[in-house]
C-alpha cells in the first residue's frame, strides 16, 4: 500500500489521513530524502555533552536502537557519560574551549568513530549554527532545527522581529551594531526604555553576561561586565539593553516540528524560581495559567514556530506580568534543561522525538492527541552554596543516595566518588516528580529532596527542601522574584544540635567495631584517612538495594 | 568511650561525647552529651549518612546536613569568606586589576576570578596597599588560596 483515497468527510477522514501519514506518502519522502535525510540513516550517535543530559541522551538513543559515541574531557574520565556510551573518545584538557567547545575536534571524532548524527544537548555548542553547519557539511544529521532557524532564533534582534511580524508581543529593547556604539548610544537608549533596564548577551541565554542596572551610574560599569561574561560564555562580547518588566512569571512553551511541516506544542512550563537569572525549579502546568492564557500563549509559540518553519524540538520563552499580559523573550533552539517535567504529563518522550525528527521521520501525533495529565515539579540540584551567594563548590562526592520510587524520576550525571571540577555548569542532577496533583508532586518532592543524599561535595539540597515546603511554594505565588523576597539571607539549620553530637559518636564506634568488609569495589577510590567509613557504605548499599 | 567534638572549625568550646552500650537492649547505646543522655538505637545510623575525613564528620539525618569537628585532630583553617583575600572557591584567575605598590580603596574590585563560568570579585575589605600579589591572570587555584596580601594604609 502506497497511496490512500479517503473516501469519506469530517471527522473520520481527518482521522484516517492522520494515521495512514505515519506511513508517509512516497513523495514526501522525496521530498525528505532530498534535504539529505531519512529513516535508515541515522545508526551511530555522537553526543556532544557532558552530565545528566549526556546521559539521558544517550539512554534515548540506545532506546532507538543507536549505537553512541560519548566525548569527555581530562576532567570527565569516569564521569558516568563516559562509561555508559558504547564507544568513549578523549576531547582535551578540561577547560572548555579545549574540550566541549572544540568543534573541530568534535567532528574528527565523529568522522573517527563513525558516528551519522550528533546530539549537541543544551549549554556547549548547543545554540551555535556554525557547530550545526559544520555537522551538515560534514555529512552529519544534526539533532537539532536547521542552521537557518538556530541563526535567526539565536539573534535576539532578529528574533524579536520576526516575532513582531508573527504577531507576538515582544518586550521594548535596544540594540547597537557594535560595543562601541552601545557604550555610546546606551546611557540615551536605557534613559528612553526607562530604568531599570537589563543589559543582556545577543547571543545566549541562561543569565550569562545579564544584569539589571537601576540607575544611569551603573550602566557603563555593567557593560563592561556583561561584555566580558559574553565573551567567555559564548564567544561573542555584544550586547543589548531591554526594558525590565518587574517580577515577571516566566513561562516557555515546549514545540516540536517534524520536516514535513506538522508542529505541536507540548504545553507550558513555568520556570519562575531563578537565581542569579538561572532556574532552579520548573513545574507544569503553570499554576497561574488559566486555559484562556494558555491558548494564547501556546499558539503565540506555534505561530513563531511556523515563522521560521522551525524543526525538532524548541522551547519559545515568555515573559507573563500580573495582568496575563506576555511578551516573547527568546527560543530555545534545542532540548531544554527541564524538559522532563513536559514528559512526565504528556507521556511522550522529546528526546525519542528529537532523534526521530532528526532522521526524517514525521511526527506520529496531532496537536489533539497531545494530552497533559497531572501535575510535575522539577528541582536542579547544583554544586553551590546557596548561604555564600550559590558560590560554585567543588570537592569528592563520599556518600550518594539517589532514593527512587513511584512518581519519582532523577536524571542524575553524577556517580559515588567522583570529583566535581570547577570548569563546568554546576548541575549535579535533576530530582522531578510527577503527581495527579500539585499537592501530591509536591508532597514526593519535599520526601525526595529529604532522602537524597549526597555528601562531600555543598549542594542546593537543603535550600530546595526549604523552597519545597515554604507556604509561598504551595501557594504558587511563583514569580521571578520568589527566591529574593522569601529567601534572600536563607542560612541551613544554625547549631549542631546534641542528638546530632550523640549520632556522630554512635557512627565512629559502630565504624570502629565493624571489621574492614574484604574488598568492596567502592574503597579502591576512598583516601586512606577515609577508608574507616567503608562500612557505613555498606549499610547505605543494603539499603537501597546496592545503588552505592 | 569518648570523643570530642567542635561544633565548628573556629570553635573554642569541645563537647565530650560518652558513649556506652546498654548491656540489657543489644543494638541500643547510652550517650552523654554535656548535660543530657540519648538513648539511640543502631538502626538510626542506617536513616542516616556519615562520612568522616581529616577530622570532619559530615551527617545527614531527616534532609538536614550537618558538620561537626573532631576536636582530638589538628584544627582546620578557617573557611574563607567572599570578601576576603583567599579564594572563595576553586577557579580560574581571569582578571587581576591591581599591581603590587598600589594603593586600593575599600570595596575596590582587586582580582576576578571565575569558576563553572561565573564570576567572583575579590574585593578590598578596607583601604590599604597590596604589599603582595600571589596570583597571575590564567591561574587556576583551589578554595582558600591566598591571593592578595593588602596592609591597611596605616600600617604601611
Amino acid at each position: 500500500m502506497q497511496k490512500l483515497l479517503v473516501a469519506n468527510r469530517g471527522e473520520i477522514a481527518v482521522r484516517i489521513i492522520r494515521a495512514a501519514r505515519v506511513n508517509v506518502p512516497p513523495s514526501l519522502w522525496e521530498r525528505v530524502l532530498l534535504q539529505g535525510e531519512g529513516p535508515g540513516r541515522m545508526q551511530k550517535l555522537l553526543v556532544a555533552n557532558r552530565g545528566e543530559i549526556a546521559v539521558r541522551i544517550i539512554r534515548a538513543a540506545r532506546e532507538l536502537g543507536l549505537r553512541t559515541v560519548a566525548v569527555y574531557s581530562e576532567a570527565d574520565r569516569d564521569a558516568p557519560h563516559t562509561h555508559l556510551a558504547d564507544e568513549a573518545y578523549l576531547l582535551g584538557p578540561p577547560e572548555p574551549s579545549q574540550s566541549y567547545l572544540d568543534s573541530a575536534r568534535l567532528l574528527d571524532i565523529a568522522h573517527a568513530s563513525g558516528a551519522d548524527a550528533v546530539h549537541p544537548g543544551y549549554g556547549f555548542l548547543a545554540e551555535n549554527a556554525a557547530f550545526a553547519e559544520d555537522c551538515r557539511r560534514a555529512g552529519l544529521l544534526y539533532v537539532g532545527p536547521s542552521v537557518e532557524a538556530i541563526q535567526q532564533m539565536g539573534s535576539k534582534i532578529l528574533s524579536k522581529q520576526i516575532a513582531e511580524r508573527a504577531g507576538v508581543p515582544v518586550v521594548p529593547s535596544y540594540h547597537a551594531p557594535d560595543a562601541a556604539t552601545l557604550v555610546q548610544e546606551g546611557p540615551a537608549a536605557a534613559a528612553h526604555l526607562g530604568y531599570p533596564v537589563l543589559v543582556k548577551a545577543s547571543a545566549g541565554g541562561g543569565g550569562k553576561g545579564m544584569r539589571i542596572v537601576e540607575r544611569p551610574t551603573d550602566l557603563l560599569p555593567a557593560l563592561e561586565a556583561g561584555a566580558r561574561e559574553a565573551q567567555q560564555a559564548f564567544g561573542d562580547a555584544t550586547l543589548m539593553l531591554e526594558k525590565y518588566i518587574p517580577n515577571p512569571r516566566h513561562i516557555e512553551v515546549q514545540v516540536l516540528g517534524d520536516h514535513l511541516g506538522q508542529r505541536v506544542h507540548l504545553g507550558e512550563r513555568e520556570c519562575s524560581i531563578q537565581r542569579r537569572h538561572q532556574k532552579i525549579v520548573e513545574e507544569t502546568p503553570a499554576p497561574a495559567v488559566a486555559p484562556a492564557l494558555r491558548q494564547r500563549l501556546t499558539s503565540a509559540a506555534l505561530r513563531l514556530a511556523a515563522a521560521v518553519q522551525y524543526t525538532n524540538a524548541g522551547t519559545v520563552e515568555f515573559l507573563v506580568g500580573a495582568e496575563g499580559d506576555f511578551y516573547f523573550l527568546e527560543v530555545n533552539t534545542r532540548l531544554q534543561v527541564e524538559h522532563p517535567i513536559t514528559e512526565l504529563v504528556t507521556g511522550i518522550d522529546i528526546v525519542h522525538q528529537q532523534l526521530r525528527i532528526a532522521r526524517g521521520e514525521p511526527l506520529a501525533f496531532a496537536q489533539e492527541h497531545v494530552q497533559q495529565r497531572g501535575h510535575a515539579i522539577e528541582c536542579r540540584l547544583y554544586a553551590e552554596d546557596p548561604a555564600r551567594g550559590f558560590l560554585p563548590a567543588t570537592g569528592r562526592i563520599q556518600v550518594l543516595r539517589e532514593p527512587h520510587g513511584p512518581g519519582r524520576r532523577i536524571d542524575s550525571g553524577i556517580a559515588l566518588h567522583q570529583e566535581i571540577t570547577p570548569y563546568y555548569d554546576p548541575i549535579l542532577a535533576k530530582l522531578i516528580t510527577y503527581g495527579a496533583t500539585r499537592q501530591e508532586a509536591l508532597l514526593r518532592m519535599q520526601a525526595l529532596l529529604r532522602e537524597y543524599t549526597i555528601l562531600g561535595v555543598t549542594t542546593n539540597r537543603q535550600f530546595l527542601l526549604d523552597v519545597m515546603t515554604s507556604a509561598a511554594f504551595a501557594a504558587g505565588e511563583t514569580d521571578t522574584a520568589f527566591l529574593n523576597r522569601h529567601f534572600a539571607n536563607w542560612q541551613p539549620a544554625a547549631e549542631v544540635p546534641d542528638e546530632i553530637l550523640a549520632l556522630a559518636a554512635l557512627g565512629e564506634l559502630v565504624q570502629r567495631r565493624v571489621p574492614f568488609p574484604a574488598a568492596p569495589t567502592a574503597t579502591a577510590f576512598v583516601a586512606p584517612e577515609a577508608g574507616l567509613t567503608t562500612p557505613w557504605q555498606r549499610y547505605d548499599g543494603w539499603r537501597i538495594g546496592g545503588q552505592t | 568511650m569518648k570523643f570530642a567534638y567542635r561544633r565548628s572549625a573556629t570553635d573554642d568550646q569541645v563537647i565530650e561525647v560518652d558513649i556506652m552500650p546498654v548491656p540489657e537492649r543489644q543494638g541500643s547505646y547510652r550517650v552523654t552529651v554535656g548535660e543530657h543522655v540519648f538513648e539511640l538505637a543502631e538502626r538510626l545510623l542506617h536513616q542516616a549518612a556519615f562520612y568522616k575525613e581529616a577530622g570532619e564528620i559530615m551527617l545527614q539525618l531527616e534532609g538536614r546536613e550537618y558538620r561537626l569537628f573532631d576536636a582530638s585532630q589538628r584544627r582546620r583553617p578557617a573557611p574563607s569568606r567572599a570578601g576576603d583575600l583567599h579564594a572563595p572557591m576553586a577557579g580560574k584567575i581571569i582578571r587581576v586589576l591591581v599591581q603590587s605598590g598600589e594603593h586600593v580603596k575599600a570595596g575596590a574590585t582587586l582580582l576576578i576570578l571565575e569558576a563553572m563560568k561565573m564570576e567572583q570579585h575579590i574585593i578590598a575589605p578596607q583601604d590599604g596597599v597590596v604589599t603582595r600579589l600571589l596570583c597571575h591572570e590564567g591561574d587556576q587555584v583551589t578554595a582558600g588560596t591566598e591571593l592578595v596580601v593588602l596592609e591597611s594604609a596605616a600600617a604601611v
